[in-house]
């Protein structure tokens, strides 16, 4: 069974993707199989930061309503729709408002004359990926910018690999930022969580409530903390680090370094390109501390 | 007038310049509510100095979530196969429901022969008006952990604030949009007047800044970019008008200043108003004020 391995944090722009990337390629080097899941679906963007390449593209779907010719327009479908997604012209039809759509079919379920057809939207794209190293396997989940359904696509790819990653040794899911349902289906299904942060108020803040959120449902001692750009002056890293220790969470620094903005804006690992600074060494470390206590 | 500050990618600072350019509001309009959309990682408040009072405090309780009787389940699995949100699984022999994914939509309940699931309402989250130490009215709201965030909250914040500005007067609303493309972002977008992309010259956050403004254009809002951390790749930020197809109203350097005006808990433009960073606020927001005042 293959170890999952979340990164996630409550604010956006903390390093989530990037630490996610690095990780992931410093345990293919170590252990072999490693899975890298971008199930940042809004904006997943694992790909470019290590040159990679396209295998196969799976189009996601969810069910929409399509009313034919058996309709009387009795009005069933408009009054049980949840997200009052159907609407009855008077004498003329039911008509959908795509956008409110969440694809439940409810309408189609409780239809007494048979008269709504299955017909499909696309959610989202699951991308099946490779780096040009050959050593990592990808699967990117993205969002159809025109779908409202974002959480259901985070889910969608938690099930899509749910039965792929047995023959993997680890699988590294990057998590969106937040707190709500979606970053709750990537924990549920983590061995073990690191909670990227950074040394301001609020990062400070954020990661607060993912805490809480972690402790509500998961044993807080696989909850890992790295605090990125540690060294930023004017933060507030020793009410960080304080927090943490009250806590009793294992967490690692990682200075600020242009070096790592730099491999970031050319889309190369920064733990290839950089092997001796200090970010690459503490990925390493986290990278043993999890291969240690997670066999 | 509804602006709403957004971008694709977490951590570009939107809530950097959604809190300066309320309090930039404040005196040039007389006035102005800020509105923190971001309900899984809420910093607004923070941002603006933290709260003086409280003035008004309401839960939400928006969801209903499936309850199966385990007595009447027969294991039949239709609602397993029925629910399009993943919500039901089968564990140890019994069918269970994962709340935090339930939508409540009932398809569930239609298709069980037997009878065997009922719902119940759960709390959402909180929704809450407090003055900032700026002065300035933030309504905003706070997610349960773990819970869905749906467009609907964002409506029901933008509502309150709508209803505030009307009872108070005040003509401007700064919306400080949740990260990504989803449908909290949706809902931020629908109905405003103004969007400003807050972009990074970097791959991740241009990609994220794409997809918006893709979006963007299903809805009557007219779009417009600040360039955040511009020296972080002056080639690229040169080309970003370019690469995004809307105006760019400004471009504001990266300094150390932001995260020390955050630990402080000091607004930037506020107290260091010398600070070239602060020059270049103010410059990019004058823009905008045309803009927003010329048509």
């Amino acid at each position: 069974m293959s170890k999952v391995i979340a990164v996630a944090g409550g604010k956006g722009g903390t390093g989530k993707s990037l630490i996610a990337v690095s990780l992931a390629y410093i345990l293919s080097l170590n252990n072999g199989k490693v899975l890298l899941v971008d199930a940042d679906v809004e904006n997943p963007c694992t790909y470019t930061l290590i040159p990679s390449y396209e295998i196969s593209n799976v189009e996601i779907t969810e069910f929409r309503p399509k009313i034919n010719e058996r309709c009387t327009l009795c009005g069933a479908c408009v009054k049980l729709c949840p997200e009052h997604a159907l609407m009855i012209i008077p004498n003329k039809s039911v008509i959908l408002m795509e956008n409110l759509c969440s694809g439940c079919s409810v309408c189609k379920i409780i239809c007494p004359y048979n008269a709504i057809d299955e017909d499909h939207y696309i959610t989202g794209w699951i991308k099946h990926m490779r780096s040009e190293n050959d050593n990592l396997d990808m699967i990117v989940g993205e969002l159809n910018p025109s779908s409202r359904r974002a959480v259901n696509m985070i889910i969608n790819v938690i099930e899509y690999i749910g039965d792929k990653n047995l023959k993997y040794q680890y699988t590294v899911i990057d998590s969106p930022p937040g707190t709500g349902s979606g970053v709750y289906a990537i924990l549920r299904e983590a061995n073990v969580t690191l909670a990227i942060t950074e040394p301001t108020r609020l990062g400070l803040n954020d990661l607060e409530k993912f805490y809480l959120l972690y402790k509500k449902y998961g044993d807080i001692r696989n909850l890992l903390v790295v605090i990125n750009k540690s060294s930023l002056k004017g933060g507030i890293l020793e009410k960080v680090i304080s927090f943490i220790e009250k806590n009793k969470l294992t967490y690692w620094m990682i200075p600020y370094d242009i070096k790592v903005v730099e491999a970031y804006s050319r889309g190369l690992p920064v733990v290839q390109l950089y092997p001796d600074i200090s970010f690459s060494k503490v990925i390493k470390d986290i990278a043993y501390y999890i291969s240690k206590e997670y066999e | 007038m509804e602006i709403v500050v957004a971008s694709g990618k977490g951590g570009t600072g939107k809530t950097f310049i959604s809190s300066n350019f309320s309090i930039f509001l404040k005196e040039k309009a007389k006035g102005v509510i800020a509105v923190d959309a971001d309900v899984e990682a809420p910093d607004l408040l923070i941002a603006l100095g933290g709260a003086l009072r409280t003035l008004w405090k309401k839960d939400i309780f928006e969801s209903e979530k499936a309850e199966i009787n385990q007595e009447k389940c027969t294991l039949c699995e239709n609602c397993i196969s029925i629910c399009t949100f993943h919500a039901l699984k089968k564990n140890n022999g019994k069918i269970t429901v994962v709340p935090e994914f339930c939508e409540g939509c009932k398809a569930c309940y239609y298709v069980c022969p037997e009878k065997a699931i009922s719902f119940y309402m759960k709390k959402t989250g909180t929704l809450y008006v407090a003055v900032s130490k700026t002065g300035i009215p933030v309504v905003t709201g706070d997610l349960s952990l773990g819970e869905r965030n749906m467009g609907h909250i964002v409506y029901e914040i933008k509502n309150v604030a709508k209803s505030l500005a009307l009872k108070e007067n005040i003509n401007y609303r700064v919306i400080d949009a949740a990260p990504g493309i989803g449908c909290t972002v949706i809902s931020s977008i629908a109905g405003a007047d103004y969007l400003i992309v807050v972009v990074e010259p970097m791959t991740p956050s241009l990609k994220g800044a794409r997809r918006l403004i893709e979006l963007s254009k299903h809805f009557n809002v007219k779009a417009y970019a600040i360039v955040n951390k511009y020296d972080l790749n002056v080639s690229v930020s040169e080309r970003i008008n370019k690469l995004l197809g809307v105006p760019i109203l400004g471009k504001i350097r990266y300094d150390n200043l932001v995260v020390e005006s955050y630990s402080q808990m000091l607004p930037l433009i506020k107290y260091f108003p010398k600070a070239d960073i602060v020059k270049e606020m103010i410059n990019s927001f004058e823009n905008i004020w045309e803009v927003v005042t010329s048509e």
